[in-house]
């Protein structure tokens, strides 16, 4: 029921079974210890995680927990203190940054200021001896892709970030790594470009067929852009899934409240109703297993999926999600329905979030944009969507170790 | 969490440090060689010497007379940080903050005296102010002793002042101008400004400059030979021990009791004073310095800075004057007589002190980047043994390295009965004994480049490295193609240092210059010893114009080297 079972049983399972393609990046429980004078400092803690040839992968969690350290020890530029990192099998601790078959994407860009765009992105095919025709067929080739080969003479500093950072993407992009690695990449462009940056570089990380390795606090980046998404905090792996399966079935109450908006309702299990299966295809598609419980809640008695593993008496939480608790008049959906009171509204557009004090305490809550707000103070009542409820064990985490 | 796939010992395999690749620990290996041989060996003679039963004996004579010799040292050391800091601030102070024509002039003429052999200052100021100068009897009609104390001050506050005033220039540059803005929006006037805020602000980068120059003070040997008269200082007592008998073990003790002072200081220095900054750290300053325009503030800054100026400038003149006229200021027909003569005596000496300039300045250089190198992308703990192991080279008085070496390399150097290094020192030494002073020059030139390329390398973003490295660069191609086209100014530093320390430096390599081995300024104080000053003015100012030349060329190829360079955005 937890994230290491999730992650490290399908390791075993699928090492076991042989069936990785070559490009097969495994980080075998890999730690990274600073030393400090208040004692060592574990940035990244017993690490484990398979990565298969030409996923998108993102490493997602809150600022420190040790995505770009990781990041770091799988480009080499770190060593891990603990484990093994290895590349179709074969331990690569010994390769050194620059033998290793992997670029890197820094989140500065640190584009090379004394060249030309042009210049920053053969600067790896010069190194590699390329001749010099080739090379530029090459060179040309990747800036069209990147639709800036109208920039090609210009320095870096003559460049709108946007552009700075598309001719970073280039410049790894040419020399067709294995796996391209991204820390943070994004986070220097305002909003529109950075929704934009998304897609093109999902759009060229499956044309090209590359592995990426992604790093982003932003989560909606990460649920955009990943096929698999690697949940981090404090040095360790939380969970490890899809982005639907981290969403809505998170293994913890950590997992829960990072990702969207959530309500957590105290509760206590009543009866297991289905111990949820362990099958291995689930596993395989990173798909956490569910189980369904009678749970007894503020909300009342009800029927709730969540982690396997539970035993009538537990004591859970269940995530309410902002927008299955839908507030207002028109609220008719298939659920609970609660009284409440609405104590602060925000319009957004798309989506009127409310605050509700409710008989389970002050919930935030959503409705559709196209309602009109209605004023603090009103009574009115709401439905919580029992469908989407998820139980996960009572202290954040607790459970899992 | 417990991984099943993955075997316990794998797991608990403790990796060993970060691997760092060949080429770091090869050229590892040749700064620590280099600097065994530059700033090992010859210390390490120096303290066996000093410590030895005759350098004992001459230690306590350095404190004789109720430590005559040590407390003059002292005086000297604390008048020439006192009066230097000074000067240097309100130099610093009128750059920064006044708006006035003939700026840029004051800038150059304030760091004139850099590039100058040291002596030089004090052949001008005797013949201006001395007992028949013409200022002090020409103007005056008086008769001033100028030779001892007052002079000695005079004269290094003259040669040292550019270093303070480089340094406060520099913290000036660094504040962020909202500060004053913020003073002024509170409500204080421009002198309040000044006082409350202007110099608390930089005051560590005075009591940092004020140690320099003390430790500069207590060193220096070439003027207190031209200028000191009877007051002896500890610098020429080394000099009188070896030259006069050639005591050199008592030299050697000597030379440890100033040796421990000039030490101390430096690296309270280097460690604590220039830690107290108060420089703005978060973002870039942004606007700009607005013109100080309060009478108060200006009328004795501008004073003290004119007063300042017209000295330096009287000096030069009188230098450039003085080689050109029989007798300055006694007989001053216009003759060619004192440049022929130098033309003739420093045939050798030029050549060779160029040649000598050319092979040192370079390795200064590069041993100055390797260090950097070290220091800040590799070593991160040891680098500081490394670094502060090569600031030795200024940290250790002229004299006494000087000397150091003088002990060192005369006879060869042995290692276990076997030969490892025939003498390098000396007339009799393999190449007349211009290997020992490029040594002395590679080690007083490192340095200022050392912390150049160290502070340079600090400002670079690592992941412009990483980014050459990810997409396949070696530690070595990486230098070259990124780190060093980003660092150019700081290069430009190290090569100009190089060159200049090389051309104008006397007091290091006065106990190793040979009849074979003629060195521009050795002979320049030849001159002034012997009274031909004419001779002196007309050597000194060819020392200057040769040294701008050179600058000037090695600056022109740099810039050629590095035309593509663009500043780091
Ligand atoms: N060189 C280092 N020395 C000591 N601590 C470090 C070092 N690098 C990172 N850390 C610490 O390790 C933790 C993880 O850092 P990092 O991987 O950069 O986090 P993230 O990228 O997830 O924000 C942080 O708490 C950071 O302070
Ligand atoms: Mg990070």
């Amino acid at each position: 029921m937890t994230s290491s079972i999730t992650n490290a049983q399908t390791d075993g399972s699928r090492l076991s079974e042989g069936e990785q393609r070559a490009g097969t990046l495994v980080l075998q429980g890999i730690s990274k210890v600073y030393a400090s004078k208040k004692g060592d400092f574990r940035a990244v803690d017993d690490t484990n995680l398979t990565i298969r040839p030409g996923i998108f992968v993102t490493l997602l969690g809150p600022s420190g927990c040790g995505k770009t350290t990781t990041l770091r020890m799988i480009a080499g530029f770190e060593r891990p203190t603990e484990g093994d990192i290895l590349l179709d099998g074969k331990s690569i601790l010994d390769i050194s940054a620059d033998k290793r078959p992997m670029s890197m994407v820094f989140q500065s860009y640190a584009l090379f200021p004394h060249l030309t765009v042009r210049g920053n992105v053969e600067f790896g095919l010069k190194l590699k001896r390329m001749g010099k025709q080739a090379r530029r067929t090459k060179v040309d080739g990747v800036l069209s892709m990147m639709g800036i080969e109208q920039y090609a003479e210009r320095y870096p500093d003559q460049l709108s970030g946007g552009q700075q950072q598309r001719v970073a993407l280039a410049r790894a992009l040419v020399m067709e790594p294995k796996i391209i690695l991204f820390d943070e990449p994004l986070s220097n462009l305002d909003a529109k470009l950075r929704v934009k940056m998304r897609s093109e570089i999902r759009d060229l990380q499956r044309r090209l067929g590359l592995t990426a390795i992604f790093v982003t606090h932003d989560q909606s980046e990460a649920l955009t852009m990943s096929d698999v998404i690697v949940v981090m905090s404090a040095g360790k792996v939380e969970q490890v899934g899809t982005p639907w399966g981290i969403y809505h079935r998170p293994v913890n109450k950590f997992v829960a409240s990072f990702l969207g908006t959530g309500n957590f309702i105290p509760g206590v299990v009543e009866e297991v109703l289905n111990q949820g299966q362990n099958d291995c295809k689930a596993a395989v598609q990173y798909l956490p297993p569910a189980a369904l419980y009678r749970l007894k809640t503020e909300l009342g008695t009800m029927e709730v999926s969540g982690v396997p593993g539970f035993v009538p008496g537990d004591r859970i939480e269940v995530v309410v999600r902002a927008e299955n608790l839908l507030v207002g008049p028109g609220s008719e959906g298939e659920g609970v329905k609660i009284p409440g009171t609405v104590v602060s509204s925000a319009f957004d557009g798309e989506v009127v979030h409310y605050q509700v004090r409710t008989q389970a305490g002050e919930l935030t809550g959503s409705a559709p944009g196209a309602d009109v707000p209605v004023p603090a103070g009103t009574d009115l009542s709401c439905v919580v969507e029992s469908r989407a409820l998820w139980a996960v064990p009572d202290q954040g985490g607790s459970q899992s170790k | 969490m417990t991984p099943v796939s993955v075997p316990a010992k794998s797991r608990h395999k403790r990796s060993r440090r970060p691997r760092e690749s060949a080429s770091v620990w090869v050229i590892l290996a040749c700064v620590l060689a280099v600097l065994v041989l530059i700033l090992g060996i010859p210390v390490i003679r120096l303290l066996t010497a000093a410590l030895g039963a005759t350098g004992r004996a001459a230690m306590a004579g350095a404190f004789a007379n109720h430590g005559e010799t040590f407390v003059h040292s002292i005086v000297l050391g604390l008048l020439v940080g006192v009066c230097g800091t000074i000067l240097g601030f309100v130099c610093a102070y009128v750059q920064t903050f006044v708006k006035m024509p003939g700026k840029k002039v004051v800038h150059w003429l304030t760091l004139l005296p850099t590039i100058s052999p040291p002596f030089a200052a004090a052949t001008a100021i005797i013949t201006l102010f001395g007992k028949r100068g013409m200022v002090t009897n020409g103007l005056f009609g008086m008769e001033v002793n100028i030779y001892g104390l007052p002079g000695l001050v005079m004269v290094l506050t003259m040669t040292f002042t550019p270093v303070a005033y480089l340094n406060i220039k520099g913290m000036f540059e660094n504040l962020d101008p909202a500060t004053f803005e913020a003073a002024s929006s509170l409500g204080a006037s421009e002198f309040q400004t000044l006082v409350k805020v202007t110099i608390p602000m930089v005051l560590p980068s005075m009591l940092s400059s004020f140690l320099v120059l003390f430790v500069e003070g207590i060193a220096d040997l070439a003027n207190p030979l031209v200028i000191g008269g009877d007051y002896r200082v500890l610098a020429s007592q080394i000099y009188f021990a070896v030259a006069g008998s050639g005591d050199v073990a008592g030299a050697a003790g000597v030379a440890l009791v100033l040796l421990v002072p000039a030490l101390t200081v430096f690296f309270i220095q280097k460690y604590w004073a220039n830690k107290k900054s108060v420089v703005t750290v978060t973002g870039k300053p942004t606007g700009s310095l607005k013109p100080v325009g309060s009478k108060a503030v200006l009328i004795p800054m501008l004073s003290f800075n004119f007063l300042w100026i017209l000295l330096v400038a009287m000096v030069y003149l009188t230098l450039l004057v003085g080689g050109f006229v029989k007798i300055l200021g006694v007989d001053n027909a216009f003759t060619w007589d004192h440049f022929t003569f130098v033309r003739s005596l420093g045939a050798d000496a030029i050549g060779t002190t160029l040649m000598l300039t050319l092979i040192a300045a370079p390795l200064a250089a590069l041993l100055a980047l390797a260090i950097g190198w070290l220091v800040v992308r590799h070593l991160p703990r040891f680098g500081r043994l490394l670094d502060l192991w090569g600031m030795l080279g200024v940290a250790i008085p002229g004299t006494v390295l000087g000397l150091g070496f003088a002990l060192a390399y005369s006879s060869s150097t042995v290692l276990f009965d076997y030969e490892i290094l025939p003498p390098l020192a000396g007339g009799l030494a393999v190449g007349g004994g211009a290997i020992a002073i490029i040594m002395v020059f590679v080690a007083r030139g490192d340095p200022t480049g050392q912390q150049a390329f160290i502070s340079a390398l600090q400002q670079i973003n690592p992941q412009v490295e990483e980014a050459a490295t990810s997409l396949g660069a070696s530690p070595l191609t990486v230098v070259r193609k990124v780190t060093l086209p980003l660092m150019s100014s700081a290069l430009v530093t190290a090569i100009t240092y190089g060159i200049t320390k090389s051309m104008t430096t006397i007091t290091a390599i006065i106990f190793i210059t040979t009849p074979e081995t003629k060195v521009m300024t050795s002979q320049i104080l030849d001159e002034v010893d012997a009274g031909r000053f004419g001779n002196a003015f007309a050597y000194s100012s060819l020392l200057i114009v040769l040294v701008l030349v050179v600058l000037g060329i090695a600056n022109a190829l740099l810039r050629q080297l590095n035309h593509s360079t663009r500043s780091i955005s």
